[in-house]
């Protein structure tokens, strides 16, 4: 039946594409550009609108930034320890003073203070918007429901894609920043939220209702405090999802950390680019061990021992710790973190890229050098693919992606891939090299798939390994937190230094960029099989081998589906990055139309991006749920939506030059 | 099928002794429904109903849980429903309080009709009149047992020293004293639910709904919380629905035993009156391993007195037949049997004894 119907088509709109068949999505979008740099200084929308929002935002981030000044280093240092002490524990505590000496001590205080206060401003914003939304989700199904569609595609959207209508709006500096960023991390607040107050069993709500609770002693007495776990892990990863953006808010004129690591890339100063790294991932450290709180036994004797004097006293040395640090600091250099203290990487960083690409390009015995890998990636793996995708007819295409996700994820899935897919046929501005968007987001797609099988065939053993040796999943934790923080370009650097120009390049800064989720969902799906099913399968006699093969595996299937799932949308999430460095197609296509102002195009591109994230995780989710696995069976009740936590992260960054 | 219907068989086997009470039951149900799924009204009181589970579920979709049950607890009595897991008695509880609310049927409380009142005079019900104690205990992990305790009290509005007062009696009362400042992951599953009875007799209700409160522990400890139970019962006085799966605990603790299958009562009646006349073969299982001579009684058991009949001794119409035994052992002649004041009501011989011992019915 899709074949006819497919046969009808490719009648009516032929082969190529016809031209009628056309949205006209992007001279939509260039005239309203043009109408906005019209309209901008004189239009009501923005005198009474936008402008006062931009300057509400911008003297806020202004504020704490004196703020900021005004405690100096070491009243800064002070503060953190303080107040980490407080709610995480000594330990995190120190840990939290020495990173903020570490990011002194890197030479990039300024930089990482107008980052910091970017972030207190959009992290403050997103919490005032999310947890009262993500508690109305949680409360109300209709309205999650509703919500869900917006949601989605706020979180699918490449950065790019709203970034530049932002400055439209907004005008160049921090509020178009503060504001991508409140759009970018605003859905995982909402939803992680919503996910943490759903996770209190219906028992523990029972008991409320069975005591005579209204609604509202529910929420504050009940669900609120069983979720403050799971909330307080939302936050902390809320707080992630916007360093990551406002980090390449430089982009957009925003200063702080992400223009250093943008000038590193830029003149390739790989050293540069490192230290602004480091920081930030200093000031994620920062950030996590100031709301990570203490683990649960430690809570609880904390509680115990804290007597009201104990807590005053506290109190008072804390704040006298702090103003001390802040007249020490006043009379010490006036404030400025001192020169002296230097730990730059820059230069053992630079010396060891520059041994790299003079060493290893070639010439390296039995697999011959980096060159000769990327070469055989191309000849062998992303040609043929692109190839076979584009040069089918554009229905071909369409009818084998429904048909597949009809027979592996039903109907509802098939149609809502056939639209997307549909709905990129009728983009018809001329993509790189002149091509269609159509032919683009094939090329596109063969680079998703290469970089996706890539990542899942490094990720699925050493998330196995993850989840079966408890010492190993521990060490190798804080490298996929960095990992994670770190702004995908940090990696481009070396990448290029390696591999020059291309589509590989961009496939591997892919790969290192989308590991940890689809390592982490493995170890999680591994050690979340209950130790009784092993231990009933070791009394059966199953060895090692059978145990992994016959039990954990399959009942982790459904977490390794949802790692699959994360690993695709963090890969097309830096599709833009793989642009810059020759991945050409869609990637191109959206840097060019942001830098040379085609905005038409741009966007145009970046609905195809949406879209192939609209088919790709659509179809991964459903084998997900569709999995029988440790989350147990789905019969009966609508099955759990997996929630997106790590996803488009910080995205690319774009080459203003 | 032996299955009567709910009502009749209430009326029918409710023990003289509690048939006098003439003032209105404490709790009563009447024709109680519970359906889940699509129009489950539709299903009620139609030919589906009496439909075996998985042909209700593939003809319409729903799932029948409760199905017109009806039966009152007077003041101070404990009626204990019986029944395998998934025959709807968790969803009975439910519908006394309106947690659950039902299809259809009316539950009364002290001859208040709890349908059709308003959300807060069913809040009050709960905060005053009616406590639950669950089968998983439902403590709340992030408070401590003393405030685990007081959280009725809280919700209620009562100060924070009135009701940590009151929850640290409500400790004393279960036994543990002094524990109040723990977490409930830090106690046994035994003292986790002695929380569980706390918290439920702090706001001292006047009824007791037990959800299988002692399934998820080790049956010494289970015994333990039985004998506590009787204990507290004896003080407190409580109307009392206790819901088990466990015929043990239902002999220990009922005055009346209702047992439940696919929904229905199929038997209603006294613990003795149940072990001894089993109405069908789902019943006959449930009491098949109970030592019968521990539950039967010589009341339960005689034959009309014969005038002038020689007899070896007297025994009350509550002996049970298991102390009965030595006697009828040792003389042939008949044992009379008084009733509480004194007369003699009937006689027991040894083929009496044997005859109940053996009795398969
Ligand atoms: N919320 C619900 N939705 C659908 N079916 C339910 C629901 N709650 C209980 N049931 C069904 O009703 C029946 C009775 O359940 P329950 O009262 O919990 O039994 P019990 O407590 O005797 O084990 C079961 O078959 C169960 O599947
Ligand atoms: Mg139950």
């Amino acid at each position: 039946m899709i074949a006819a119907f497919a046969v009808l088509l490719a009648r009516v709109w032929g082969n190529p594409i016809a031209t009628w068949w056309n949205f006209r999505i992007g001279p939509w979008i260039d005239s309203v550009e043009e109408w906005i740099i019209l309209h901008r200084g004189n239009h009501w929308l923005f005198r009474w609108g936008f402008d006062p929002i931009a300057r509400w935002l911008h003297n806020l981030v202004q504020w704490d930034l004196n703020a900021l000044h005004f405690v100096t280093w070491p009243g800064l240092i002070a503060l953190v320890v303080v107040v980490a002490a407080r709610v995480s524990g000594i330990r995190a505590a120190l840990t939290a003073g020495a990173a903020v000496f570490v990011i002194g001590g890197l030479g990039v205080w300024e930089p990482a203070m107008v980052t910091v206060a970017l972030m207190l401003v959009s992290v403050a914003i997103v919490l005032a918007l999310g947890l009262p939304l993500g508690i109305l989700s949680a409360r109300r199904p209709a309205f999650e429901r509703r919500t869900r569609v917006v949601l989605d595609a706020m979180q699918v959207m490449p950065a790019f894609c709203y970034l530049l209508p932002c400055v439209l709006l907004f005008d160049i500096g921090y509020p178009p920043a503060v504001v991508a960023t409140v759009i970018f991390a605003l859905p995982a607040a909402i939803r992680l939220t919503s996910h943490g107050l759903r996770g209190v069993p219906d028992r523990l709500m029972e008991v409320g209702t069975a005591h005579g609770a209204t609604a509202r002693q529910s929420l504050l007495k009940i669900q609120l405090p069983v979720a403050r776990p799971a909330l307080l892990l939302g936050i902390n990863q809320t707080i992630n999802l916007a360093l990551g953006i406002v980090v390449i808010a430089a982009l957009v004129g925003a200063e702080g950390l992400g223009q250093e690591v943008l000038a590193g890339l830029q003149h390739l100063d790989v050293g540069q680019a490192f230290d602004a790294g480091l920081a930030i991932v200093a000031v994620a450290i920062v950030l996590d061990r100031l709301t990570a709180g203490r683990p649960l036994r430690a809570a609880r004797k904390f509680r115990r021992d804290r007597t009201p004097e104990r807590a005053r006293i506290e109190m008072l040395a804390g704040a006298g710790a702090v103003v001390i640090a802040i007249v020490a600091g006043k009379l010490w250099s006036s404030g400025a973190f001192p020169t002296s203290i230097d730990f730059s990487l820059h230069d053992p960083v630079n010396r060891v890229v520059e041994w790299c690409r003079d060493n290893l390009r070639t010439g390296v015995p039995i697999v011959g050098g980096t060159g000769s890998i990327s070469d055989f990636t191309v000849i062998h793996l992303l040609d043929p693919i692109r190839d076979f995708l584009t040069q089918r007819p554009w229905w071909e295409v369409i009818c084998g992606v429904t048909a597949v996700a009809w027979i592996t994820a039903g109907r509802r899935v098939a149609a809502a891939c056939a639209i997307a897919l549909l709905v990129v046929t009728g983009l018809h501005a001329d993509g790189s090299a002149g091509g269609s968007i159509w032919i683009d987001t094939m090329d596109t797609l063969s680079q998703v798939l290469v970089a996706v099988v890539i990542s899942m065939l490094i990720a699925l053993p050493i998330g196995i390994w993850a989840g079966r040796s408890e010492r190993f999943f521990a060490a190798i934790r804080p490298l996929l937190d960095a990992m994670q923080v770190m702004p995908a370009f940090v990696y481009l650097v070396p990448v290029i230094g390696l591999f020059s120009v291309g589509r590989v390049p961009g496939i591997i800064a892919s790969v290192i960029y989308a590991l940890p989720p689809g390592i982490r969902l493995t170890a999680l799906g591994i050690r979340e099989v209950p130790p009784e099913t092993i231990e009933a399968a070791r009394s059966n006699g199953a060895t090692k081998f059978q145990i992994l093969t016959k039990v954990q595996l399959p009942l982790a299937l459904r977490s390794i589906m949802l790692g699959l799932n994360q690993t695709i949308l963090m890969v097309l999430s830096v599709v833009v990055i793989a642009g810059l460095v020759g991945g050409g197609a869609l990637g191109v296509d959206v840097v060019y139309g942001l830098t040379k102002s085609e905005l038409g195009l741009g966007v145009e591109a970046g609905i195809a991006i949406v879209a192939l994230a609209v088919v790709l995780d659509r179809m991964t989710q459903a084998w997900a749920v569709g999995v029988r696995g440790v989350a147990g069976s789905t019969r009966l009740r609508t099955p759990p939506r997996a929630i997106r936590i790590g996803k488009t992260k910080l995205l690319d960054q774009l080459e203003t030059a | 099928m032996t299955t009567t219907s709910g009502t009749e068989t209430t009326t029918g086997s409710l023990p003289a002794s509690e048939a006098t009470s003439a003032d209105t039951p404490t709790i009563s149900c009447r024709g109680v429904w519970k359906v889940f799924g699509p129009h489950p009204e539709r299903v009620v009181g139609s030919a589906d109903a009496d439909l075996p589970r998985a042909e209700l579920e593939a003809r319409t979709g729903c799932v029948a849980a409760v199905r017109d049950v009806s039966f009152d607890v007077a003041a101070g009595r404990v009626f204990v429903v019986m029944g395998l897991s998934g025959s709807g008695k968790s969803t009975l509880v439910r519908c006394l309080s309106r947690l659950i609310e039902p299809t259809a049927g009316d539950v009364l409380i002290d001859g208040d009709d709890t349908a059709h009142c308003s959300a807060q005079w069913l809040r009050d019900l709960r905060r005053d009149r009616v406590s639950m104690v669950f089968q998983h205990f439902g403590l709340l992990p992030h408070r401590r047992v003393l405030d685990n305790v007081a959280f009725g009290l809280e919700v209620q509005g009562k100060s924070k020293s009135e009701r940590h007062a009151r929850a640290g009696d409500m400790l004393d009362l279960v036994g543990l004293s002094g524990l109040g400042d723990s977490y409930p992951d830090e106690l046994s599953g035994g003292m986790q639910q002695r929380v569980g009875l706390a918290r439920a007799l702090a706001n001292d209700p006047e009824i007791l709904l037990f959800d299988e409160p002692f399934s998820a522990l080790d049956p010494l400890i289970r015994r333990d919380m039985q004998d506590e139970v009787a204990r507290l019962q004896r003080e407190l006085k409580k109307t009392v629905v206790f819901i088990t799966h466990d015929l043990h605990e239902a002999l220990k603790l009922g005055d009346e035993i209702a047992i439940m299958r696919d929904g229905r009562f199929v038997q209603v009646g006294t613990p003795e009156a149940v072990v001894a006349h089993p109405v069908d073969d789902y019943v006959r299982d449930f009491v098949r391993d109970v030592p019968r001579e521990h539950v039967l009684t010589a009341g339960g058991i005689m034959r009309a007195p014969v005038d002038g009949e020689e007899t070896a001794g007297t025994v009350t119409e509550t002996t049970l037949v298991s102390d009965l035994l030595p006697i009828v052992v040792e003389s042939e002649r008949p044992v009379a049997v008084l009733d509480g004041d004194g007369r003699v009501s009937g006689a027991v011989d040894r083929l009496i004894v044997l005859r109940a011992l053996a009795e398969d019915d």
